[in-house]
């Protein structure tokens, strides 16, 4: 295929501008031969000193994070030195020797250590190897005084976080864990380094933005021991922004001693601006085992326990919630005015439906039973009653509007929206069609339905509150003198009479002489409150009387209460697996908690 | 031998052999920084020197400018994938240029920028006139380089998409352009300069502002180049020999394998051996624009000298960068760095080199 060609003007320009280009380029490599002459061979001696004494070592310089503080500024967590001791294999002759006295000195096993320093192999010999962290002083200082004839030895300050042994609220503040290798390759703005702290659960994680600092670097020169010589160049950390939270130090003391050696939550906050005055899960577990990054011990403890302490039953443990869900059936059948409240229904201690027997909790019966006795008594039997003529679909409706099958939207992670069955939702689920039955258990808060502690503070903070519920929070403020967090998470109306009769009704439960929330009775203030006792196996596969129960067949024990009635200020929701009745178990929670509350306002003359 | 033997007595021997000279010294200069290394950069270049070559001899086998005549088709499909890597590809260094393939990971913009040249070279023969050109016929081109830079500016890999750019404008500079135009070309590219600034991403403006002023960060972005000239000076005249270069195994360079290879290569080779490297790469980009010189074909000549620029931009760029007078923008050295896409692309565009002189007796 051969070409034809024709020289033109064109290929005779494009031919002298080749030509152009071969000097162009010829200058380009030359200035850059002229520039590493300059570099290589007239300051070659200059570089090569630098080379050889490169000793120059950049170290991160850890920022320490910031601090939690209480609404009213106490502190709660906060940061304080911990001492690691490290090894810089780069300065040592022989590693193997520095590991030995290393090992006799602290008495540490020394294939422990070697193990270590195996883990780093492959790394630069002038990255630092931890040895040991959290050194305590005797360590130290026995280390200190040999440090001269332990070349590469030496010890690193870093911030460790402290929480506060005062008030621990471990599931609320959460803890550290070192970034893994997805916080690591995140495209963030500013990255993670490897073995860094980061939030892992509970706010510290939530806030993790704000609390984290921009660590700093430090260039320095040092000498053949590993010993700094002189700073070349520093940028100082910058710490984290501190936050305020909306936790009562000492109400969520009085909450987490209530709770000690037993398994639940409690759930105080403020039905008028959704702050968490106090939030407790048990069992409790120390957040300082993780300040500097847990051990696998530890961890497996954690994970292994059978009660999971690290699970925050306030948000995340769904249970039916018994007779506290009473409530909700009072509310349709005043709103529907399917009843008058004066009328009464007979109770032998047991409702017959078809040709099943339900039972009310009080096998002797209650015998004639009014709308506000029904609740002060807790009488099942009235509210098998409702619940028939009421209809599921009307009762799942106000349920649903009290908030049942909704998460409260709190900062922390994992809270679960509980369940609001209705036949719907069964034929879906199982294919079974929704019976009477259902509807009785239903009623009582049995059955199907489940409700988490904070969930249930929120449907009693609704009826407090006379139908506005603020989203609960944890975050008071970002600043000293910032403005209140308060949002409203939803609104609803029911007649005026309805909120008058509840409250009046919950103070009855708590103050009258056959209340069964007596136990929730706090000196000098009136308390409005529901006891709920929520079976875990029907009464019949329990073991006989007289005989003990196995703690996994034992009730979930419930108390909701607000305080004072009008215009309550705490709406506190108790929740005990397992944990027996709710009136003589979870009632005298809430009491110490309100207690606490109460001593709290006085202490501080609000 | 698959080629006419007519045909394979006249390839241009002596670029070849500098060519594969170039990556023999970048396998050995890889040899030495995975000595102290886990990864196995060597073996892993070789099979991409070896992957290239067997590349680089089928497209000899055919006539460049049959190839040409389907450089829209081929160029199409390259920008095709770099879309395509924007919705599927991984993500490195902040910007999502990589497309895994059966394990390998593909960076479909070093494709794209032979078929670009392809393209161009095709356009500047085909569509513009004799002489005296004007505006209106720089537009097609112009409209060409916008849409292939789109998908990669929105990678974002502004360092690649300045290269096509650089290139471009470099095979622009052969065309016989109305003077004025020029003119008015320039001093709009002036003027739109510090709009670029608002899209460059965090870590490049980082980058460019150290390098106008190292003062302003001499720990993070600053830390690398003088580390880098640190190894580059210490090299001296005769450097510290294979595999002795310390501040390559100590770690303080940063990305040896790929941006900072020149650096390992002078501190262990010295003056000396720096010399001898951009003497073989003046060799390479000498004896490409010769075929250019000597190609009797409008586009023949326009293909070989965008890829002669193209090898003399990306080495230039490079050096530079370790020397510290350019921002460190990721521009590998042809056959030197380490990298499968970058080698692959290099040894098509040394195909389409050896391709053109072969042919050019015709």
């Amino acid at each position: 295929m051969p070409l034809e060609f024709k020289e033109t003007t064109q290929d005779k320009v494009l031919k002298g501008k080749i030509k152009i280009a071969v000097v162009i380029v010829a200058v380009f490599f030359s200035l850059i031969i002229l520039r590493l002459c300059y570099l290589q061979i007239i300051k070659g001696a200059k570089y090569a000193e630098l080379s050889t004494n490169n000793r120059i070592r950049q170290t991160a310089l850890p920022a320490p994070r910031g601090h939690i503080f209480s609404s009213d500024n106490q502190t709660l967590v906060d940061n304080t030195p911990s001492f690691d001791l490290i090894l810089i294999p780069q300065d040592t002759l022989s590693i193997d020797a520095v590991l030995n006295d290393v090992s006799a000195l602290l008495s540490i096993n020394k294939e422990n250590l070697a193990d270590l320093v195996q883990s780093r192999r492959g790394r630069p010999r002038f990255e630092p190897i931890v040895l040991k962290k959290n050194l305590s002083w005797n360590e130290m200082s026995t280390v200190l005084s040999k440090k001269n004839d332990l070349p590469g030895i030496s010890i690193d300050v870093v911030p460790r976080r402290r929480y506060l042994t005062d008030v621990r609220a471990p599931h609320v503040f959460g803890f550290l864990g070192e970034a893994d290798q997805q916080d690591i390759s995140l495209s963030s703005s500013r990255p993670y380094r490897r073995g860094e702290l980061i939030g892992k659960y509970g706010l510290e994680k939530w806030a993790e933005d704000t609390l984290r600092g921009t660590c700093g670097f430090l260039q320095t020169e040092v000498d053949a021991f590993g010993k700094r010589k002189n700073v070349l160049a520093k940028i100082e950390p910058r710490g984290g922004k501190d936050i305020w939270t909306t936790l009562i130090p000492e109400v969520q003391k009085a909450a987490e001693h209530m709770l000690e050696g037993k398994t639940g939550a409690v759930v105080a906050l403020n039905p008028r601006n959704g702050h968490i005055l106090a939030m407790a899960s048990a069992p409790l577990f120390d957040p300082n085992l993780f300040s500097r990054g847990i051990s696998p011990e530890n961890w497996r403890y954690f994970t292994s326990h059978p009660h999971h302490p690290l699970m925050n039953r306030a948000i995340q443990s769904q249970q039916p919630p018994g007779s506290i869900f009473k409530i909700v059936t009072i509310v349709a059948a005043l709103e529907e005015k399917i009843i008058d409240p004066e009328h009464t229904f007979f109770c032998p201690g047991y409702f017959v439906l078809g040709n099943r027997r339900f039972g009310c909790w009080k096998k002797e019966g209650h015998g004639h039973v009014n709308m506000q006795n029904s609740l002060i008594v807790s009488c099942d039997t009235y509210f098998y009653n409702l619940a028939l003529r009421l209809g599921i679909d009307t009762l799942v409706k106000y349920a649903e509007i009290l908030g049942f099958g909704f998460p409260g939207g709190i900062e922390l992670g994992g809270e679960r929206p509980g369940l609001l069955p209705s036949p719907g939702w069964l034929r879906g689920k199982t294919g079974a069609r929704w019976q009477k039955g259902d509807t009785l258990n239903f009623c009582i808060g049995q059955g199907f339905l489940q409700a988490t502690p904070l969930q249930m503070a929120l449907v009693y903070s609704g009826i407090a509150n006379e139908g506005l519920v603020y989203r609960p929070t944890l975050i008071a403020r970002t600043s000293k003198n910032g403005l209140e967090n308060a949002e409203v998470l939803r609104r609803f109306s029911l007649a005026e009479t309805t909120f008058d009769f509840l409250k009046n009704t919950l103070c009855d439960v708590v103050h009258a002489p056959n209340g069964t929330g007596y136990n929730a009775r706090v000196p000098g203030a009136l308390v409005a409150g529901k006891t709920g006792t929520a079976q875990v196996v029907s009464l019949k596969k329990k073991p006989e009387k007289g005989r003990p129960v196995p703690r996994h067949l034992e009730n979930h024990a419930w108390f909701v209460a607000f305080s004072p009635v009008e215009e309550p200020e705490v709406v506190v929701s108790v929740f005990l697996e397992h944990g027996g009745g709710g009136g003589g178990n979870a009632a005298p929670v809430a009491r110490e908690v309100i207690r606490a509350f109460y001593e709290y306002k006085k202490k501080r003359g609000i | 031998m698959l080629v006419d033997r007519r045909l394979f007595l006249s390839i241009d021997f002596p670029l070849l052999f500098a060519v594969l000279l170039l990556c023999g010294l970048g396998c050995v200069n890889l040899k030495s920084i995975c000595c102290f290394s886990e990864a196995d950069y060597f073996s892993k270049q070789l099979v991409w020197v070896l992957l290239g070559f067997l590349l680089m001899v089928v497209i000899i086998n055919t006539n460049y400018i049959k190839i040409l005549r389907s450089s829209y088709f081929f160029h199409s499909f390259s920008v095709v994938l770099l879309v395509f890597v924007y919705f599927f590809g991984t993500s490195k260094y902040g910007a999502q240029s990589w497309l895994n393939v059966a394990g390998f990971n593909l960076q479909p913009s070093e494709i794209a920028k032979i078929t670009f040249i392809l393209l161009i070279a095709k356009c500047f023969s085909e569509n513009l006139p004799q002489k005296d050109i004007r505006g209106k016929d720089m537009i097609l081109p112009f409209l060409l380089l916008g849409l292939t830079i789109a998908p990669i500016c929105i990678q974002p890999d502004l360092g690649t998409a300045s290269m096509f750019i650089i290139t471009f404008l470099s095979m622009v500079f052969f065309v016989n352009i109305n003077k004025k135009f020029v003119g008015v070309f320039f001093s709009s590219c002036l003027f739109l300069t510090p709009a670029v600034w608002f899209f460059l991403k965090d870590y490049q403006k980082v980058r460019i502002r150290f390098f106008l002023n190292p003062e302003l960060d001499p720990l993070n972005a600053g830390y690398q180049l003088i580390q880098s000239k640190i190894a580059i000076g210490s090299g001296g005249l005769f450097g510290k020999g294979f595999m002795q270069g310390t501040q390559s195994h100590l770690r303080f360079l940063p990305e040896q394998h790929t941006d900072f290879v020149f650096s390992v290569w002078a501190e262990e080779w010295g003056f000396i051996g720096c010399l001898f490297l951009i003497l073989i790469v003046f060799f390479i980009i000498y004896r490409g624009l010769r075929i250019a010189h000597e190609c009797k074909n409008l586009s023949g000549t326009y293909l070989a000298v965008g890829i002669t620029v193209y090898f003399f931009w990306q080495a230039i760029i490079n050096i530079l960068m370790t020397l510290g007078l350019f921002p460190v923008v990721g521009v590998p050295f042809p056959f030197f760095s380490y990298g499968g896409s970058g080698m692959v692309t290099s040894f098509m565009g040394v195909a389409f080199l050896l391709n053109i002189g072969m042919r050019k007796i015709k």
